[in-house]
């Protein structure tokens, strides 16, 4: 077996890419663009903006390589990426810009549940209730949210979160218990938790049956 | 969220900010085995810590069955990406309108500033190489209520002893030796004047200039108080010695010792600071010295701060405003052709 088919490591292609390999780069792009890419989603909603963010970050990872020193490097990378959807966010409140709503009429079809892995949450996440933990989740302030997708939608854990947003544990602890409690209240208010469980239960039920 | 919406929140954190921690930490296993062993037991006993973590857990559930967003393209970055990316703009944008003119009003300013500031350095040197020069003759006057008072025991002791044995030798020619003494004695003056003006030169230009003002206006009285004391202390020693009452006055005695080539440069320099009538002087002394113009006798030298007023630094001398106009727009034109000119493209 050749070299060429033992998989290098995370480090070993950022050693290689902070001495000029571009290859090297482009292989740790490929490896973390869908995290990427899916943080800025969740962060701006709209595709273009996520897409720039995502394409932004990846420009400045390049440019910041001599900046990382070993570790975690999607977390860098994450870090990197939240950054620019915080400016952008920031950015879009000096400036007036689409309602929530029409963005996610524009983007709706990439939030739909996949027809080909249903699963119990995903037959009760019908368009609906999905619309409503979107828009739940957009109301929560830029680090609950930032905190909660990479939880709650992309699986890291607390000390990736952490080394991502640039924060201690204790605060993405606190975060994310703040925000998931804060888009339960929100649905309660909304009457749209209530039906969506029920809705969920009942789908459950004629599962089991 | 409403204002009253925002307010129930933060009393619900308040009151239950630990137990939706717990929950949280508890939905991803962050809780160690006794945390976990008593939110199961609370979970059990409290029906709204066990409504809140079913809730979070569906709201949980649900976010991480939403569909990952798919990349629309690869971000893999090419050479050109780079390239095109190195620095942000290979070929600068002028600068907006409003700050090119406030750059440009700016650095006017100062070029103005800077150019008033450096001619009045160099009219500084000329004036201070004019005031060393006069120098001698207003330190005399300066100091002559300090100075000559305190040689003022010494030339008389002198002038009595030569009085009284010219006196003794020529009774009949007091005059022509007191006024050759009086010579003598401004001579005297002027030598240590000349002195103590050397060991000064380290005074600024404004302090000279605040100086020549108080000189100037107490240099007579100083003069004639001297001379009134010269000529009081010559009167008192002709009387004594039966001497001819009518003394001449000391410029006569100036003349007349000019006449006969035994004044020195000083003392014409004296006597042309001293044309004024003695009251006029005596008044002009007390005036001066109300004003704290003149140092008290007694008292180590010092330097009498006096502000110097506008006219004195310059400003409105036309040439320096000319030069500073000039030099202004020769700034502003500078930074106008720098800013609307291009930055040559970075390879």
């Amino acid at each position: 077996m050749g070299d060429d088919a033992v998989p290098r490591t995370d480090d070993e292609l950022a050693a290689a890419a902070q001495s000029g390999d571009l290859a090297a780069f482009n292989e740790l792009v490929r490896r973390y663009e869908r995290r990427v890419y899916g943080l800025c989603r969740g962060m701006l909603r709209a595709r273009d903006a996520a897409e720039d963010a995502a394409q932004d970050t990846m420009l400045a990872a390049w440019r910041g390589l001599s900046g990382y020193r070993g570790g975690n490097f999607p977390a860098w990378l994450l870090r990197i990426a939240g950054n620019r959807c915080r400016d952008e966010l920031r950015r879009r409140k000096r400036r007036p810009t689409s309602s929530l709503d029409e963005l996610i009429d524009e983007h709706g079809d990439a939030f739909s549940p996949p027809d080909d892995a249903p699963t119990p949450e995903q037959r009760a996440l019908d368009s609906e209730t999905g619309r409503a933990l979107l828009r739940a989740l957009d109301q929560l302030p830029d680090g609950q949210r930032q905190a909660v997708i990479l939880c709650d939608v992309q699986g890291m854990q607390y000390e990736e979160i952490a080394q991502a947003a640039g924060v201690s544990i204790g605060t993405v602890k606190s975060r994310l218990s703040r925000g998931r409690a804060r888009m339960r209240q929100l649905l309660i208010d909304s009457g749209e938790l209530s039906e969506a469980r029920r809705r969920s239960a009942l789908e459950e039920r004629e599962g089991g049956s | 969220m409403s204002l009253f919406g925002r307010l129930r929140w933060i009393a619900l954190r308040a009151r239950h900010g630990r137990r939706w921690e717990r929950a949280s930490a508890h939905l991803d296993g962050m809780l160690d085995e006794d945390e976990a062993a008593a939110f199961a037991q609370a979970r059990e006993t409290d029906a709204a810590a066990r409504e809140h973590f079913e809730d979070i857990q569906f709201i949980a559930r649900g976010l991480a069955s939403l569909p990952q967003a798919e990349p629309p393209r690869s971000f893999a970055l090419s050479a050109e990406d780079i390239t095109a990316a190195e620095p942000p703009a290979a070929i600068r944008q002028p600068a907006p309108k409003s700050l090119r003119l406030a750059t440009a009003g700016t650095a006017a300013a100062v070029a103005a500033l800077a150019a008033v500031i450096a001619y009045d350095a160099l009219d500084t040197g000329e004036e201070a190489v004019f005031y060393l020069e006069s120098a001698p003759v207003l330190q005399t006057e300066r100091e002559a209520p300090q100075a000559t008072t305190a040689m003022l025991a010494d030339f008389e002791q002198a002038e009595q002893a030569e009085q009284a044995e010219a006196a003794l030798e020529e009774p009949a020619a007091p005059a022509a030796t007191e006024e050759a003494a009086s010579a003598q004695v401004a001579a005297d003056e002027s030598e240590l004047a000349s002195g103590e003006a050397e060991a000064i030169t380290w005074r600024s230009r404004e302090e000279a200039q605040a100086a020549a003002e108080q000189e100037a206006a107490a240099a007579p009285a100083a003069q004639a108080r001297f001379a009134a004391q010269r000529t009081e202390s010559s009167a008192e020693q002709g009387e004594s010695q039966d001497a001819p009452a009518a003394q001449p006055a000391p410029a006569e005695a100036a003349d007349q010792a000019e006449d006969a080539g035994t004044l020195s440069p000083a003392v014409e320099e004296d006597e042309e600071l001293a044309p004024v009538a003695s009251s006029e002087l005596e008044a002009a002394l007390e005036e001066a010295e109300d004003e704290g113009l003149l140092m008290e006798r007694g008292t180590e030298p010092t330097l009498l701060d006096e502000p110097i007023s506008a006219g004195d630094a310059g400003w409105e001398t036309p040439v320096q405003i000319a030069l500073a106009v000039i030099a202004a727009l020769a700034a502003a034109g500078a930074l106008w052709i720098k800013a609307r000119s291009p930055r040559r493209p970075q390879a």
